[in-house]
């Protein structure tokens, strides 16, 4: 969002309708009723505290930086996958805030020399900076004042303990000088319609939640507030960043058509997902949610996935190689199969590089063929043993329903030493009463071109296979999927790729065993098809991904995917790909729109 | 310990993105890492004291980095520097 302060202007027509533009922060549509949430300012006063409590204060002052620090980790990360790189590298710079280190030394003299509380502490060195700033008079440093500010208020609220939010009226529109991502979500179970929001900086994290969500949201508006009062029936245009207040009958019409045009949308996603998943010719396919956070889990149901095909785990890692307890990862993985319904698991395990697990990490001057994935566990058994425990008691709960991946495996090594340890977490578990699931699948990632060469001697000692078409495509391209130089060279439908996927495929068909595509080539409905045509029926994607893949495999039949698949398999070269694919989608378009 | 002067590249100058980056890529190392300008001097590990600075495009400023691997820092941010922080 460059675009922080867009001129907001009310038109006040006679009929007494007021448009107030903002930002589109989320789009879609809403009418309803206006509810007006005040949190209010942050409050501190200079407490002292005695002596013996400045430990304490310090403490409490480190764990709130700690949890700020992953909440916004988490935000910037859904926001990557979700919409562009802007709002998340304003969130990067926040996290570098929080991590400062003269704020923080500025903070522990305030508690430990001048005897303050933390949330006194933590208003008075921030003030500081933000005095500073904005006398610097310099533009683009002044506009960023508002994310510095948010940083603030979130930990002197957290140390104040007023994070618990008031109830909203059920199918009400929020209207509010700003908003928080655990707000959103808090109100999101009131079915709230959408948000009208006078601020524009902080809502980079309201963009992400809100777009996430689903919900309709203007932001930025400056005046939402003071304008609309409570309870007044409002239209929120999330699409062209507008909110109406009093509108006219002629207003109210138009938009309760294009309200009635949206729900048409959400009814026919919602038929596609209802069908049965089955080819035009009968065929059986599965289309399951790759999953990372806690606020993406209710995404499997309103996308009806078949359970989650690659549940990553990287989020339960804090920052600074701190990892979550045992009990806190069973939590995480006990919700993630609740959710999952009848339907299975596949829970990989920590997938990072090594600069994320110990700060002491020197740089790799190639991280990506460096110290990660399954080599990081097997040097730190801690980690690896402390996730094992939590899986595989988790898994006794629900026998048959978790599956085990490994990821970043290259050679046969990594995954015995792995199974051994898989096997003596279990005696454990079973020494201490715990029940065990005996025959839990294990599988692995094939995204390093060695292991899907060797597909068929991993074949036999594996449960099954879980291609990752992005990190295969960067490692057999030799091409960096970040380095945007390069960025037209990295392409996950390469013949070469193709190939790869075959010969993981025909070992697996050798041996009986499950193979499955969680890479982002799956969620790509043309290659959806020609992986069902090479016999890969399970694939995995995130889920907002799912409505477009199935709408096109149900309208297909085997042999017309086979056909295409044999056509792909025949071009030597991208481009060639390329042109089938662009030929498919001329004839496809031409017999759907007469 | 290490001095260099350099000149700011990119149009939008040290604004949140490039500080952060330059604070990121500074904490990887041992050595401290300082910025000289107009006659102050931050602790370049610290974004907010770099965007305190808010230095912009033409802005002079000295480099000073102290430790272990004190060459290695240096080389790594001064191509930062040169590299514009990799924005137009």
């Amino acid at each position: 969002m460059k675009k922080s302060w867009v001129m907001k202007e009310i038109e006040e027509n006679r009929s007494g309708e007021i448009v107030i533009e903002g930002l589109s922060a989320s789009p879609g549509i809403a009418i309803g009723p206006a509810f007006i949430y005040q949190r209010g300012n942050i409050k501190v006063d200079p407490q002292k505290v005695d002596h013996k409590e400045v430990k304490r204060e310090l403490k409490s002052f480190e764990e709130v930086k700690e949890l700020t620090v992953r909440d916004l980790e988490r935000i910037s990360s859904i926001g990557r996958r979700g919409i562009g790189n802007d709002s998340s590298d304003i969130i990067d710079a926040q996290i570098e805030i929080v991590n400062d280190p003269e704020l923080r030394k500025s903070i522990h003299t305030h508690i430990k020399d001048q005897q303050f509380k933390a949330d006194y502490a933590v208003c008075e060195a921030f003030n500081k900076y933000l005095g500073l700033i904005e006398s610097s008079g310099n533009k683009l440093m002044i506009e960023r004042l508002v994310d510095i500010r948010d940083i603030r208020d979130r930990m002197v609220r957290k140390l104040q303990h007023r994070w618990q939010t008031m109830s909203v009226n059920e199918r009400s529109i929020i209207v509010s000088d700003e908003i928080t991502p655990s707000e959103i979500i808090e109100f999101t179970r009131s079915n709230i319609l959408a948000l009208a929001l006078n601020k524009g900086g902080l809502t980079t994290h309201t963009s992400i939640i809100a777009n996430a969500m689903g919900l309709p949201a203007v932001a930025g508006t400056s005046i939402a507030t003071r304008v609309i009062q409570r309870g007044e029936k409002i239209i929120v245009d999330g699409t062209r960043g507008r909110i109406i207040v009093r509108p006219t009958n002629e207003s109210l019409d138009k938009y309760q058509r294009l309200l009635r045009q949206q729900k048409r949308k959400e009814r026919d996603l919602q038929k596609i997902l209802s069908l049965p998943s089955t080819t035009a010719s009968g065929e059986n396919f599965t289309l399951r949610a790759n999953m990372e956070f806690d606020e993406e889990l209710i995404n499997v149901e309103k996308y009806k996935a078949d359970g989650i095909g690659l549940l990553r785990t990287e989020s339960l890692f804090i920052s600074d190689g701190i990892h979550l307890d045992r009990s806190s990862q069973e939590a995480f993985y006990r919700k993630s199969i609740i959710v999952a319904g009848q339907q299975t698991v596949t829970i990989r395990l920590f997938d990072v590089g090594g600069d994320k697990i110990l700060n002491e990490t020197k740089p790799e001057a190639n991280p990506f063929l460096g110290w990660r994935g399954i080599r990081i566990l097997l040097d730190r058994r801690d980690l690896l043993e402390d996730q094992l425990y939590a899986i595989l008691k988790v898994a006794g709960e629900y026998p048959g329903r978790v599956k085990i991946l490994l990821p970043m495996v290259s050679s046969m090594e990594e995954l015995q030493a792995v199974k051994e340890e898989i096997g003596k977490v279990q005696d454990t578990l079973k020494n201490e009463g715990h029940a065990i699931d005996k025959h839990i699948q294990i599988g692995i990632m094939v995204e390093v071109p060695s292991t899907a060469i060797q597909a068929d001697d991993f074949a036999s000692h594996v449960d099954f296979f879980s291609i990752g078409t992005n990190d295969l495509t960067q490692y057999t391209l030799a091409v960096d999927r970040g380095n945007t130089l390069i960025s037209n060279l990295y392409q996950q439908m390469h013949p070469a790729i193709w190939k790869l996927i075959e010969m993981t495929v025909t070992a697996a068909k050798k041996y009986q065993k499950e193979v499955t595509v969680c890479g982002e080539l799956a969620s790509n409905p043309f290659g959806a098809m020609c992986l069902m045509g090479m016999g890969i029926s399970d694939l995995s994607m995130v889920p907002t991904a799912i409505p477009k893949v199935k709408k096109i495999l149900v309208s297909q039949t085997m042999d017309e995917m086979q056909d295409l698949i044999k056509k792909v398999e025949k071009a030597i070269s991208y481009s060639d790909v390329i042109a089938i694919v662009k030929n498919w989608y001329k004839e496809y378009d031409k017999n759907n729109n007469g | 310990m290490i001095k260099k002067k350099i000149t700011i590249k990119n149009k939008a100058g040290l604004h949140a993105r490039p500080a952060a980056l330059l604070v990121k890529l500074a904490a990887r190392f041992k050595s401290d890492f300082f910025i000289h300008m107009y006659g102050y001097r931050i602790n370049g590990k610290s974004i907010l004291g770099v965007m305190t600075l808010a230095a912009e495009e033409g802005a002079e400023l000295e480099l000073e980095v102290d430790g272990p691997d004190e060459q290695e820092a240096l080389e790594s941010i001064v191509k930062l520097f040169e590299d514009g922080f990799n924005e137009e």
